[in-house]
């Protein structure tokens, strides 16, 4: 799919209306249909084994959110019950689905480079960058901590609620105090390369807003206001 | 190109001057390796030239410094950035970006240069670094020495006069220092530049400089061509301690396999450690040193193979139980401090096992004397020193009396006096009738505090054999030409 991140951002805010505005576990069914097919028509890794080992906690999730509705919704009979819950877990998985299918074929840097050749200050664009770029340091950090801990014996082979709280106290201050250090270092190695010189910046590449994103967006636009408006 | 006349610098929060009465003179091409132990004031001199030093980080300055003509402290950081570049340790931190080119068009991106006139920057730095063919690159796929270029390449994009590398190769192994080094002689040659490296193990960037300043206590302590002791040469803790040779069997891996999901981490590794022994584990990065060790510990989940400890087999035993029979030390002192004082970090491990206060107190006392920390036992542990928050890691390691201390990459960004320092107190548990097993990449160092190195290639044993006679067994086996020439390599640039 080459459209351009912001048409793609597009597409997903519009799905995700498309998705709450859903009033029968039907319409939701079909949009879930959709969502899938896309996956597969721009070939995005649903077969990735990361996303699999997700998948599971998902629709785990969407089953509690369906026995909720249907073992603890008031004023309703068996079937009503059953429709609702299917409507909220089938509305959660259309969300997710969508994220996932945004997440998946869209680098964060080309979205942040696109928002900021649209307009957006590039300061935040690139605290967008940055943000992405610590979550794997922050979870390799926090193995590292965890791996420590058990080491010492702190961390129990049997998670209790006592040991997830020791564990979480004492995962934070190392965690933050690594992290501290490498903002320092971040911002000196910004700082150096001139970053906030200017009120503006120039681009290597340019990412390019065509007719047919154009189209995506307008698109989408009217199908989110026709969503809000029908459903 | 550097002029420094008694020139000196000290931070509010400090007894004592990070750099003092500095009088230093710098021609244009000429590279000099800066060198001193921890905390002699080398980063601090970096962070000076650049302009970082009063204007992004304080500290009182005094005497004179000019820098390409003018002064740092007047031109601020983003003056002195066309004119000086700075290379921290740690690549990975510095990037701003996703990709190589991207990273290396940050600078020309933000001195809103053209289209045309970035990519022809981007194009000469990838160049001038040796690092051509990384251009399409996502950063995270890159080893360390790849990062390593690619940050000296975004900073060379900036055009600067003057690059300074403040210990690029700290967290890096000797073939991927080799290429850095080989990448800094390259651009020296084909740029021209002044090159700054602030080293504390010189003789990394042999041939990088003809010229060495050794910086202590803030103090320029020799000015000259480049010459330096090697650890060889130095006290050795193996040697003073009559030749202590492994005692019983301790421990004991047999075919040792484990994985990364579907990545092969070791395969079929065995090795011995006797009381009183210390074994180093040697390789590149990825070469699978860290996984043994966790491994060993139970951490990582071995496929294959066993694991026995005084004739008693662990494989199956959880984490929590090898605790009270082996301690791991992690390379980073701050990933183990996890609570407000000395004294609650000394014994929060037995605490968590189920030991009483009362049982555990005299011991760690004990420790907490023997490691110098007993004054500070109410001390929140990220007040102490980088050397005191070592000693702390490896007095709450040992404060169950283990039979076994592993030790993760332990002289990693240290420097010599320190790593003697921790090489003595390893032989110290040792004598003490204990195994030792540590994993490292420098042969200097492992060389020289260990009885035995055992070498990994891809997650394999390659090599085992005392330490005498390891390094020259590589030669001849032809493996890891980079290990040996390092080791064998003579003194002076």
């Amino acid at each position: 799919m080459g459209l351009n991140p912001i048409a793609r951002l597009a597409v997903l805010v519009s799905t995700c209306v498309v998705a709450f505005r859903a009033r029968t576990p039907l319409q939701a069914a079909v949009l879930c249909c959709a969502i899938s097919l896309m996956h597969v028509a721009v070939g995005a890794p649903l077969r990735q084994s990361s996303f699999r080992r997700r998948l599971r906690g998902i629709f785990l999730f969407a089953a509690v959110l369906f026995a909720s509705q249907v073992l603890l919704a008031h004023g309703a009979g068996p079937g009503e019950r059953v429709a609702a819950g299917a409507l909220m877990a089938l509305r959660f998985l259309n969300v997710v689905l969508a994220s996932h299918l945004f997440v998946s074929t869209t680098e964060p840097q080309l979205l942040a480079y696109a928002l900021m050749q649209a307009g957006l200050p590039y300061r935040y664009g690139f605290a967008f960058i940055a943000a992405v770029r610590f979550v794997p340091y922050f979870r390799d950090q926090a193995q590292t901590v965890r791996q420590a801990q058990m080491a010492r014996g702190i961390a129990l082979d049997r998670a209790t609620p006592e040991s997830v709280f020791l564990m979480a106290r004492y995962t934070f201050i190392p965690v933050v105090v690594s992290a501290l250090g490498r903002v320092e270092s971040l911002a000196v190695s910004m700082e150096g390369r001139c970053f906030g010189l200017y009120p503006a910046r120039t681009f290597r590449r340019r990412i390019p807003f065509g007719r047919l994103d154009a189209l995506a967006v307008a698109a989408s636009a009217a199908v989110a206001v026709l969503a809000l408006a029908a459903m | 190109m550097v002029e420094l006349l008694g020139f000196g610098a000290h931070y509010p929060q400090s007894a004592s001057d990070a750099l003092a009465h500095v009088d230093l003179s710098i021609g244009a091409g000429e590279s000099v390796l800066v060198t001193g132990p921890s905390g002699s004031g080398k980063s601090t001199l970096a962070l000076c030239l650049t302009g970082v030093i009063p204007n992004a980080v304080y500290a009182r300055l005094s005497g004179g410094i000019r820098v390409c003509g003018v002064q740092p402290a007047v031109q601020g950081v983003y003056d002195m950035a066309s004119r000086v570049g700075l290379v921290q340790q740690d690549a990975e931190a510095q990037f701003c970006t996703m990709r190589v080119a991207d990273e290396v068009a940050f600078g020309p991106e933000n001195l809103m240069c053209s289209q045309a006139e970035i990519e022809r920057r981007v194009a000469r730095s990838l160049k001038l670094a040796g690092a051509e063919h990384l251009a399409g690159r996502a950063l995270d796929e890159l080893s360390g020495g790849e990062k390593q270029r690619v940050a000296i390449a975004s900073v060379l994009a900036m055009q600067p006069r003057l690059l300074v590398l403040d210990e690029p190769a700290a967290h890096l192994d000797l073939r991927a220092t080799r290429a850095v080094a080989d990448s800094l002689r390259m651009i020296q040659r084909d740029s021209g530049l002044s090159v700054i490296i602030m080293e504390h193990k010189p003789w990394r960037f042999a041939g990088a400089a003809r010229r060495m300043v050794h910086l202590d206590e803030g103090r320029v302590v020799y000015d000259g061509p480049a010459v330096w002791d090697r650890p060889g040469r130095m006290h050795s803790p193996i040697e003073r301690r009559s030749q202590t040779r492994p005692g019983e069997p301790l421990l004991a891996v047999r075919g040792l396999s484990c994985s990364y999901g579907e990545r092969p981490a070791l395969a079929d590794v065995g090795l011995d450690v006797g009381r009183g022994e210390i074994v180093g584990v040697m390789g590149d990065n990825g070469s699978g040193k860290t996984s043994l060790l966790l491994s060993i510990m139970g951490i990582l989940k071995p496929q294959a193979g066993r694991v026995t400890l005084c004739g008693r087999d662990i494989t199956a035993l959880p984490v929590s139980s090898r605790a009270s029979h082996m301690g791991l030390v992690f390379q980073n002192p701050n990933h183990q401090l996890f609570t407000d004082s000395v004294w609650r970090e000394a014994v929060v491990g037995p605490l968590a096992r189920g030991q009483s206060a009362e049982k555990c107190g005299p011991a760690a006392m004990s420790l907490l004397h023997r490691f110098g920390l007993a004054d500070m036992r109410d001390r929140h542990p990220l007040t102490l020193s980088f050397g005191q928050r070592r000693r702390l890691n490896l007095a709450a390691a040992l404060i169950g009396d283990p039979d076994l201390l592993m030790l993760d990459e332990p002289f990693a960004g240290q420097d010599m006096k320190r790593a003697e320092d921790l090489a003595s107190l390893l032989a110290e548990v040792a004598d003490a009738g204990k195994g030792v097993l540590l994993a490292g990449h420098d042969p200097d160092i492992m060389a020289w505090c260990c009885h035995r190195i055992v070498f990994l290639e891809r997650g394999r044993v390659m090599l085992d054999a005392p330490a005498s006679l390891a390094i020259a067994e590589l030669a001849r086996r032809g493996l890891a030409q980079d290990y040996v020439s390092s080791a064998l390599h003579t003194d002076g640039a």
